[in-house]
Order: structure tokens, then sequence, then C-alpha cells
């Protein structure tokens, strides 16, 4: 049997015996409890979390390296791949292009996950973040990223400064 | 509406809105992620969730020579619990060669380490490279806001050393 509520209903206490079904965006961040004690376990929510790799100083020439970034420790997903110059390259054809790189387990394979690396020359300004178009996004545990920055070009001033996030989402451990 | 009232329906449905001003209890798991408000002014706090975080570490490039190092990574914020900690290595070491990671903790105010493990994490030539290879066992992975944690890495034998490193430290922690 079926009881329905047309109107607005209050209630001290509501116990539910079965199943509670509450509408889509019905639970909002006031509802939930702030104590110690009630707080959201780890367990029960993905998390994001923002990869960075930067130069050592603003002001140190980018150059070419080749550096583990990042290992899965349960399924996730990337969402982001950004780059910013804090100087970016000038007058030249002197540039750096930004990849990131995927291997799984047991793998010392790695493949870009974006469709082309990102390219930091002269034709992009300073401090001005640039996103990389992610192709991979789905990860596992045990899955590796790199990052590969490669340096080019002899005329002109090579770009100083950068930083690099990569924006993931992760299951709980 | 009435105190006491027992609703003997199998299914009770509430057309338009629910106000419950004391407490609600529901079974457990009722609530799911699409439950939840996600515009900004509405989303779960970070004040009230528990965060997951990992903490890496890696050789300056996937071409430099594993080496013994001592470096602080990781500053607890609040309190904390050490899930797990890893260590993948894309060469491996030859012969009798091994590299050894520990995580080392110490209280604020102390430069006293001691390690969260029950043994450091061995690589050498018997196990398989780029394989994550995860901790023996965390004995001492309980943190409190202030408390320090240091990577140690340590090597012995004869041969030739590992290439390429990574560890990561995945904890949960307090929220700020």
């Amino acid at each position: 049997m079926t009881t329905n509520f047309r109107d607005p209903v209050e209630i001290d206490t509501l116990t539910v015996g079965s199943t509670f079904n509450a509408p889509p965006l019905a639970i909002d961040n006031a509802a939930f409890s702030s104590a110690s004690t009630d707080r959201l376990a780890s367990s029960k929510a993905d998390h994001q979390k923002t990869v960075t790799w930067q130069t050592a100083t603003t002001s140190t020439t980018v150059a070419t390296v080749t550096q583990s970034i990042y290992l899965f420790n349960a399924a996730g997903t990337l969402e982001k791949v950004t780059v910013r110059p804090d100087t970016a390259p000038t007058g030249g054809d002197l540039q750096y292009t930004v990849d990131i790189l995927k291997a799984a387990s047991g793998s010392g394979s790695f493949a870009s996950v974006l469709s082309s690396v990102v390219t930091m020359s002269s034709a992009d300004s300073d401090n001005t973040a640039e996103d990389g178009s992610l192709t991979t996004t789905a990860m596992t545990a045990g899955d590796c990223l790199e990052i590969i920055i490669t340096a080019s070009g002899s005329t002109g001033t090579q770009g100083a400064g950068a930083t690099v996030i990569v924006v993931l989402t992760e299951e709980p451990s | 509406m009435t105190t006491g009232t027992d609703f003997d329906a199998s299914v009770a449905v509430v057309m338009d809105d629910l106000s419950v001003r004391g407490k609600l209890v529901i079974p457990a798991g009722s609530i799911t992620s699409a439950n939840w408000a996600s515009n900004a002014s509405k989303r779960l706090g970070s004040e009230k969730k528990q965060h997951q975080k990992t903490v890496t570490w890696s050789t300056a490039t996937t071409a430099t020579t594993m080496a013994p190092v001592t470096q602080g990574i990781y500053l607890a914020n609040g309190a904390a619990t050490i899930e797990q900690v890893s260590f993948r290595i894309e060469t491996l070491p030859t012969s009798s060669k091994q590299i050894e990671v520990d995580i080392h903790k110490a209280s604020a105010g102390s430069g006293s380490y001691a390690s969260v493990q029950s043994g450091t994490i061995n690589q050498s030539s018997s196990d398989t490279a780029s394989t994550a290879k995860d901790s023996p066992g965390i004995t001492g992975g309980t943190l409190t806001a202030g408390d320090s944690l240091r990577l140690v890495i340590t090597e012995s034998g004869s041969g030739t050393q590992g290439i390429g490193g990574t560890v990561i430290v995945v904890l949960k922690e307090a929220p700020y």
C-alpha cells in the first residue's frame, strides 16, 4: 500500500525502516553534520587530486626532462591537463612542448593521454594557462603517469618558469 | 500531525517538501551521489569530509639512477592515517644490489624520526620492473596535526643500481 502526503510534511524525528529515496540534489551541505565523528569517510567518496610539476624556480629556463609524476593506487579518471608559463619563449623559434603519458602496471611502455602535446612558443603569452586535450582518461590501479617536456629551437629566448597540473579523480583506497 | 503515529504502509511518498526538525534516521547506504546537491552553494563542504591524499616522490627523471636520500615529503595539517606506501621502479637493480624505501615520522617539535613500516620496501633483481610494490605493513600510520613525514631511501649489495623510481604515500586526513 502506498500512502501519499500531498502537502509539505514536518516531522520531529523520522526513522525509515526500509528504502529511503530522496530526489536528485535533495541533500545539501547544510544538512550534513560537521562533527568530526560524522564526517563523510574517505572511503565513501571519489577524490579529486591535483598533481603538480614545476620548474625549480620561476626563473629556471624550461629544459627537456622525462619524469614520473603519479602512481595510481586505485581506478581513476584524468580530468584536465594545464600548462602555465611564467615567461613564455620570445623572439625566435625556441619553444617547449609538454606531454603526459601513461603506462600500465608491469609495462615500461608509456603512451600519451593527449591528442597532441601542449606547445609553448613565442606565440603564447606569459602567465596564461593552456589546456591539453585528453584522449585517454580511464586509469586503473598501478597505472603510472609521466611528464615529458621537450625543448627545441635555436633562436630567441627559451621560456622560463612553468607549472603543469594534472587534475584527476580517484577512487578511495 | 500527532505524535507517535506509525504509518504502516509499504511505501510512503511525500509529494511535496519534507522537513525533519529533529533526527533523520535512514538505512545505511541510503544516500548516493545523485542525492547530493552539486551547485556551488550547496555541495558538500571540504570541512565535512575526510580527505584522501596521495603524496608522490620521484627521481628527477625516469633515467636517473636511484640513490640514497632523506627528504621531507609531508606535513600533516590534521589527524591522518597512512593507508598505503608503494614503490615502482622502471629499471631494476642487478646482481645483489637493491634499493630500499622507508617512510619515517616525527611529531611536531621533534627531530626524532621513526619508521611507520614493519620493514622497508625493497626492489631488487628478483622483482618486476615497472610494477608497484606495496609496503610490507604500516605499523605507525597514525598521524596528528604537525607530524612530519620523511622519505628515507637506502641501498645495499653490489651491482648496478635501479633507475627511475616513484614512491606514493596514500593517506586519509581530517579536513582543515
